[in-house]
């Protein structure tokens, strides 16, 4: 309760405050209620939810509770993922803490690996995508056509994945260059090929903490279809809350939870369970078709509000004027982002995110000296904040 | 030995490629740089445009500006412009370097002129309303290929105020490969990239747009601290100094903060934001000049300089009107 009700009064409060002004404004009866004009703490949903997972975990007796002060903070304060992510279970983390460190090879050779791969994903990519997106985004309707609105999609669905995968890329190759070992929280996820394997694919370390600390005591899929439909639209609605206090996030997050909902339906068995080494052309056309369902998400939650989501979804649906911008905008992506995509549909037929660090070395060379060459050369001229740490 | 210490030679092995391939960058931008930077030699060449201006005899004159100078001036036919007004042999140099303001312009009158005992006569400096304001610094690696480290105290000190600029300064300084990291993104995106530059400026000034906020909330004047430190140089060395505003095709609004400094500083403004027959077409995008524009225009500078301010090019000013004898 301590836990939430910190979340609560630094992110949520101002936000549901403003919303009970205008319901009650709507009703005809004016309120006015105090606002909290304060700084949000960074990360807070994160270590929030570590520390929740910790109170839980000990209440179920899956934990002993912690004996040091010290070694408890550290648990909540661990720097390469405190501010935003992955969330660690009290489980894992905590025993790598009190017991003594290892120094292993392989965590040179991995963290290296992760180091590298994440600055490209960060620097490179969203970075780079992200000057696109916010032109696009900044625009009004009368500005850009529906080519535009597309490749700002587009860009933007690349732009959160490297800012944000990118991030715990690097936190998991500094965390193994000090000893420890986080847990992987993206593992290819424009390649799934059903919205479940979307989420164990992509927020990992969030989309498991959400499935174990409310899904399944909601009662998961164990109590007939409807009140698995129901436990489904809520955890994701409140997973879109967790990522920020507006109705863009809650959208977003049920309209996963309703995609859910729908492949459950009518997909029945899970297609996430594809033979990844030898992908079919069904399997692709999947991907695809998944793939374009995350972006047309990624839509409603990057934007400023909903009359621009139908602002921007009106313009793809009608206005098909190929334009300068399109092109440039749809180059610049294919540049940026093809070589890393490439790289990891390689990983994902070999199913293992580790594979190039066990492929031969003059192989990870020539990758590395690309990452190298790119982010020495084609960083943007001006660098962004990672997206998550608003969250 | 243990498959883990190999593990771990095989990866010093890759470690040991990418500093070769830096060490291999590094080599190739100081050895081949300069072919494949205009900016590098158009910085190499302000030295020898400095000493060449001090062999001659005349007024000299330095006009200081960026691309709306490079694309909008042609030196000869301003000063043929001003030596029929004035009558009078005069010297002139043109230091322009693209994307470059108040900030640039200070750093190199100082480190070209002011600080090794070269003193022009007359400073005129070329811009659109906006170069004169104070602007966030965004090429620390530019001013790096020009400062000495004898100016870097001052440099680190006034001019470069955030962490990033001085990191960015010192890493440009020390790396040649860094420094034309930008130059040589721009060189590569603009071949394979479709209209690369006009997108690339509608992007930027989306940017700047989101970054000032809404218009209605830009109640802020502009400030123009950096612009009062070149205008207090110049002072400081006796050197007259006017200030062109420039045409271009949309008019924009003289904020009052600039003439006001004007005033104070004891400077001359020459508003060029209209010329009479300079039209849209002489304009290849709304702001810089087309090389039409540049030729209709540069006579008419120098004719415009010497006409509004004759004493400052050895012409003498009209004699005031005769009282008549009470």
């Amino acid at each position: 309760m301590v836990c939430l009700a910190t979340l609560g009064t630094f992110k949520y409060y101002g936000f549901f405050a403003t919303q009970l002004v205008d319901l009650l404004g709507l009703l005809g009866l004016g309120v006015s209620l105090p606002t909290l004009r304060v700084l949000l703490p960074v990360g807070i949903s994160f270590f929030t939810f570590q520390t929740m997972s910790y109170t839980v975990d000990v209440y179920r007796g899956k934990a002993e509770r912690a004996r040091s002060l010290l070694d408890f903070a550290l648990f909540v304060a661990f720097f390469p993922q405190l501010v935003a992510g992955p969330i660690e279970r009290y489980t894992r983390l905590m025993p790598q803490i009190t017991q003594p460190r290892r120094v292993r090879p392989n965590d040179f050779t991995e963290g290296l690996y992760f180091i590298l791969a994440g600055l490209f994903a960060k620097i490179v990519i969203a970075d780079n995508m992200a000057e696109l997106v916010n032109a696009v985004f900044a625009s009004t309707g009368s500005e850009i056509a529906g080519p535009d609105c597309l490749v700002g999609m587009y860009g933007f669905a690349f732009q959160i994945y490297g800012d944000f995968a990118g991030y715990s890329s690097i936190a998991l190759g500094v965390a193994k260059w000090l000893g420890f070992d986080l847990m992987v929280n993206f593992r290819m996820p424009y390649f799934a090929t059903s919205p479940s394997d979307f989420w164990r694919r992509w927020h990992i370390s969030l989309s498991s903490w959400l499935r174990d600390y409310l899904y399944i005591p909601l009662g998961g899929n164990r109590r007939g279809r409807a009140k698995t439909l129901r436990n489904l639209f809520i955890t994701m609605g409140l997973g879109g809350l967790w990522h920020g206090a507006a109705w863009t996030f809650v959208t977003w997050g049920l309209y996963h939870g309703a995609v859910l909902c729908a492949y459950s339906i009518l997909d029945g068995r899970d297609a996430g369970k594809a033979d990844a080494r030898r992908p079919g052309w069904k399997t692709l056309v999947r991907m695809l078709v998944m793939f374009h369902i995350v972006c047309l998400g990624f839509l409603v939650f990057r934007a400023e509000s909903m009359s621009q989501v139908w602002m921007m979804l009106g313009k793809i649906a009608t206005d098909w004027r190929l334009t300068h911008f399109s092109l440039y905008a749809a180059t610049l992506i294919v540049f940026f982002v093809g070589p890393f995509m490439a790289l990891e549909f390689w990983l994902y037929r070999k199913d293992d995110v580790l594979a190039l660090v066990k492929a031969a070395w003059p192989a990870r060379a020539a990758v590395y000296g690309y990452f190298l060459l790119m982010l020495w050369f084609f960083g943007p001229e001006v660098s962004f904040e990672f997206i998550y740490f608003q969250f | 030995m243990s498959s883990s210490t190999s593990s771990f030679r095989r990866e010093l092995k890759v470690v040991a490629v990418l500093l070769l391939l830096l060490a291999g960058m590094e080599a190739f931008f100081r050895l081949a740089g300069k072919r494949f930077s205009a900016e590098l030699r158009r910085i190499e060449a302000i030295g020898v445009q400095a000493g060449r201006m001090f062999q001659q005899e005349g007024v000299r004159t330095l006009i200081l500006g960026n691309s709306l100078t490079i694309d909008g001036i042609d030196r000869s036919l301003v000063l043929s412009g001003m030596e029929s007004a004035s009558g009078r042999r005069q010297v002139l140099e043109v230091l322009a370097l693209n994307g470059t303001a108040s900030c640039d312009w200070h750093r190199l009158l100082r480190v070209y002129f002011l600080d090794v005992g070269r003193r022009p006569h007359v400073l005129v400096i070329n811009g659109r309303v906006g170069h004169f304001r104070d602007l966030e610094y965004r090429r620390p690696d530019r001013m790096a290929a020009y400062c000495p480290p004898s100016s870097w105290p001052e440099v680190l000190r006034d001019d470069l105020r955030t962490f990033g600029q001085r990191a960015e300064f010192i890493h440009a300084f020390a790396l040649t490969s860094f420094a034309r990291r930008t130059g040589t993104r721009h060189k590569v995106l603009r071949q394979i990239v479709p209209h690369f530059r006009q997108c690339r400026q509608w992007t930027g000034n989306k940017a700047r747009k989101a970054q000032a906020g809404p218009e209605t909330e830009r109640a802020d004047e502009p400030t123009f601290s950096q612009l009062a430190k070149l205008l207090d140089a110049a002072r400081s060395h006796h050197i007259s100094v006017i200030l062109v505003v420039m045409p271009t095709v949309r008019t924009r609004t003289i904020p009052p903060g600039l003439p006001n400094l004007a005033k104070a500083k004891g400077v001359h403004v020459l508003d060029c934001r209209q010329v009479q027959d300079l039209s849209r077409e002489h304009f290849r995008d709304g702001v810089h000049m087309s090389p039409a524009g540049a030729k209709f225009f540069s006579p008419e500078l120098g004719r415009r300089l010497v006409a509004s301010f004759p004493e400052l090019f050895g012409r003498p000013a009209a004699a005031p009107p005769t009282r008549p004898a009470p």
